[in-house]
């Protein structure tokens, strides 16, 4: 936990440093892709697609959203 | 939020205003979850968001990054109150997945307007930045798996230190006495929730 703590906090110190220049928007969007890229070979050791299916869309979906 | 946040306030402010979660969480729990909460936890409530008070309105002026800064709190507290309603049948990678996958859809159809071809540095921190947000929820989860929330979900308040410590190498930065003392109350009461909550659900 103490190490997940401090990997938020780079994160932070990061995107202050990106967001001099740069859209928060723009920032969001990069990490999405970076967290997508690394979260595929996980998704496909644990089934691929099938893992993807969900027993509650909604209840994801609204989660999702709070972006 | 948090981006738009730490663009205009120091890291140790935000990440501050932040750890106010636990006490947003078990307001929102009240609303709709339709947690029942005794007298102690809604005293660490109200301690608790003095504290928010004192941490963002240090002089009377409220400031708009300060509201950013809330904002995000707000809505991680309404990430926290989902997670509690999915966390029981759904993996933990599939809800970064699908997270992440709403925020990649949101923001790509904003990039038109407001895309910035970053430089290679700026590539580096990008993909740091991603990185960064990746191990933290490999690390939490792997962490709440190995030990009760309870136990787990206090060190999140190290954060602060984390952040102090980053904010004065890099911008040499100090945080003012009120964001201190808001921090302090928020963590004091934000741990005493956790505490109580753990121990009414040994109770049941």
């Amino acid at each position: 936990m103490l190490l997940a703590v401090l990997c938020v906090t780079i994160m932070s110190v990061q995107a202050k440093l990106v967001g001099i220049e740069y859209h928060a928007a723009q920032i969001t969007f990069v990490r999405a892709i970076v967290v997508l890229i690394f979260l595929f070979p996980l998704i496909y050791k644990l089934g691929g697609l099938n893992f993807l299916k969900t027993n509650k869309p909604f209840c994801t979906f609204l989660e999702a959203l709070q972006v | 939020m948090f981006f738009l946040a730490f663009q205009r306030l120091p890291v140790a402010d935000v990440t501050v205003i932040s750890q106010a979660v636990p006490i947003f969480a078990s307001i929102l729990a009240i609303i709709f979850l339709k947690e029942i909460i005794g007298w102690r936890r809604w005293l660490a409530i109200i301690v608790g968001f003095l504290g928010v008070i004192i941490a963002i309105n240090p002089t009377g002026q409220i400031a708009v990054a300060s509201i950013y800064a809330l904002g995000g709190t707000i809505m991680w507290s309404v990430t926290i109150i989902f997670l509690r309603l999915l966390g029981s049948t759904e993996h933990p990678v599939k809800t970064v997945f699908y997270f992440m996958l709403v925020s990649f859809i949101i923001t790509f159809f904003f990039q038109p307007f407001l895309w910035k071809q970053p430089t290679l540095e700026v590539i580096f921190l990008f993909v740091g930045i991603g990185l960064a947000a990746f191990l933290t929820q490999l690390l939490m989860t792997y962490a709440l798996q190995k030990a009760p929330a309870s136990i787990v979900s206090p060190f999140n308040y190290t954060g602060i230190i984390w952040a102090i410590i980053f904010d004065y190498l890099i911008w040499n930065s100090h945080p003012v006495f009120t964001t201190i003392l808001g921090g302090i109350i928020i963590t004091i009461s934000g741990i005493y929730i956790f505490r109580r909550e753990a121990k009414l659900k040994k109770i049941r």
